[in-house]
């Protein structure tokens, strides 16, 4: 199991498709708000 | 989701699943805020949540501060006030 980002550190980029039918991409959405990503196992899995 | 607007902070879900199913969980569980498709797993690996079999994702959340760097990060599901405490 690999450690968690450092904080403090460069988030690392990314643009992905939504579940709303938008595409975000981090740099424009750190533009007006902070993120935050909730990383989770599949949809209805327990994980 | 209001503590984390008042927090002004976005939140995102991530998982593997395509949009269409995406769409579908969010109507169900009445989720109020988007979920990214992540199905080649470029994010989760990048941001070190992916379980040592490359496939599995492991619960793990973030926030990003507006300089685009990391302000908070914790295995599991910590809870909103934990995640918006960390808020700048």
């Amino acid at each position: 199991m690999s450690e968690l980002l450092v904080i403090g550190s460069k988030a690392p980029l990314f643009t992905a498709a939504a579940s709303d039918g938008k595409t975000y991409s981090l740099t424009d959405m750190l533009k007006t708000k902070q993120v935050a990503l909730v990383f989770y196992p599949g949809n209805n899995t327990p994980g | 989701m209001a503590k984390f607007q008042a927090a002004g902070i976005q939140p995102f879900g991530v998982n593997p699943a395509g949009v269409e199913a995406h769409a579908s969980y969010v109507k169900k569980l009445r989720f109020n805020f988007p979920l990214l498709s992540d199905p080649d797993r470029a994010i989760a690996r990048a941001y070190h949540a992916l379980k040592d079999d490359g496939k599995g994702i492991q619960r793990s959340v973030y926030v990003m501060q507006r300089d685009g760097t990391v302000a908070f990060a914790r295995r599991g599901a910590p809870p909103v006030d934990e995640i918006v405490a960390h808020a700048a």
